[in-house]
């Protein structure tokens, strides 16, 4: 398990983390999302112990990961750019691997090896982002870590290699409790693989639920009245975003919808019809709220 | 075995159940019929296998599904009253009519009048 309370981490003036909170639990997969900037890279990498917090705490298993070798050996990073010797090769990264880490297993090895198709004595600098990638998350799973942080790991994989992470994580989640936190943008696929989303916006967090009841707490409905009405008829309903053309209003909804649908209702509308918003949709409006959306920083 | 879509925003445990209980419904899934596992769907669909786990426990408080520990998990046998989810969905779907045919002030008597001859319709059809 992690916990996280009151974590800060500065960076001369600029507060990466601000007095951040955050369990994970075991065999749970939590995405970071957020804006850029926000904080998602530097929580990754405290959680590997390549920073130390400035204040607050950060344990993993009731153990601080800075500088702790055993928690370390439990652990697997995979940076957004992740390094690499100049003479780096899967196989000689292999050799120097299955000494460092306790866990490491050949068997893994051969099976991912087989599952991505990377020459190990090539060169990984030579070869490209994607491949990169694909060199870097071999070697993460025949660590078999218990703890996965992954920063924005689906950027330059392709579709199919996708479906074969998407797949081995599944797999392991559910064989071994892996426990996963993984940054990215790609917010479509983060709604397959995430039990728990948490957004960061300017190193706090701005939402942290389970997934589904994020969908279940949020709606986007398009309401049209035969008459013009005063915008004002929404201000008892927890309407979060509103768009307006002529009698027909777009509102976004945070609540459930049993409980608006009759408050919208008693406003007596032409017609009405509600939506889920999709994971990216829900980032917006949300970001939206925090001050940080298209009309502010263009 | 079973398809999702991962664009609908319909969440995805819940198409699981929706997907489970049709064939089901259907004869296709036999009584005492063997599920996946949760690990093997979840790879199969590339998902989270706490989702898959969550509609096999829905499913099982609603009786669709029975669980042998160390086996798996199994369908359950139909009991005759049982309403398929057709026929839930056939209902809903009256329902809503109906509520837009009140609002439209259409009257109680006109809808019989529908309800009368389609019934009655089918029957000199059967």
């Amino acid at each position: 398990m992690i916990e996280i309370s009151g974590l800060t981490k500065k960076f001369d003036k600029i507060t990466a983390l601000d007095a951040l909170d955050l369990t994970v639990q075991n065999g749970s997969v939590t995405g970071l999302i957020g804006s850029n900037g926000g904080g998602k890279s530097t929580l990754l990498r405290i959680l590997a112990g390549v920073f130390r917090p400035d204040s607050g705490s950060v344990l993993i298993d009731g153990e601080r990961p800075f500088d702790n070798p055993k928690i370390k050996g439990d652990c697997y990073f995979v940076s957004d750019y992740p390094f690499f010797y100049s003479d780096s090769t899967l196989s000689n990264t292999a050799a120097l691997y299955r000494r460092l880490y306790p866990h490491w297993s050949e068997e893994e090895f051969e099976r991912c090896c087989a599952m991505f198709p990377i020459d190990r004595k090539q060169k990984i600098l030579n070869m490209s982002k994607g491949m990169q990638r694909q060199a870097a998350l071999i070697i993460a799973l025949s660590t078999c870590p218990k703890y996965l942080f992954l920063d924005e790991i689906f950027d330059g994989l392709d579709a199919v290699v996708r479906l074969v992470l998407k797949r081995l994580l599944a797999e392991r989640v559910d064989a071994q409790q892996l426990t996963v936190v993984i940054a990215s943008h790609n917010l479509r696929e983060l709604e397959d693989l995430c039990d728990n989303i948490c957004l960061l916006h300017r190193g706090k967090v701005v939402v942290e639920r389970d997934i589904d009841s994020l969908r279940e707490n949020y709606r986007k409905v398009q309401i049209g009245f035969s008459e013009p009405q005063e915008d004002a008829i929404f201000d008892n309903v927890p309407v979060v975003g509103v768009w307006r053309s002529g009698n027909v209003f777009n509102l976004t909804l945070k609540g459930k919808e049993e409980d608006f649908m009759p408050q919208l209702e008693a406003l007596q509308p032409a017609f009405i019809s509600a939506m889920p918003l999709t994971l990216e949709e829900v980032f917006i409006s949300e970001m939206e709220a925090a001050g940080y959306d298209a009309n502010h920083i263009c | 075995m079973f398809q999702i879509n991962t664009a609908s925003g319909v969440p995805i445990y819940e198409q699981l159940i929706h997907n489970v209980t049709r064939l089901r419904d259907s004869g296709v899934l036999k009584p005492h019929d063997r599920l996946p596992s949760v690990r093997s769907l979840a790879v199969e669909l590339g998902i989270n296998p706490n989702t898959v786990a969550k509609a096999y426990r829905e499913l099982e408080t609603r009786g669709f599904i029975y669980s042998i520990y160390g086996k798996g998990s199994f369908v359950s046998e139909r009991a005759e009253e049982d309403v398929t989810v057709p026929q839930m969905a056939a209902l809903q779907s009256f329902r809503s009519a109906v509520q837009q045919a009140y609002k439209e002030r259409l009257s109680s008597a006109q809808l019989k009048q529908i309800i009368d001859s389609i019934y009655e319709g089918g029957r000199q059809h059967d």
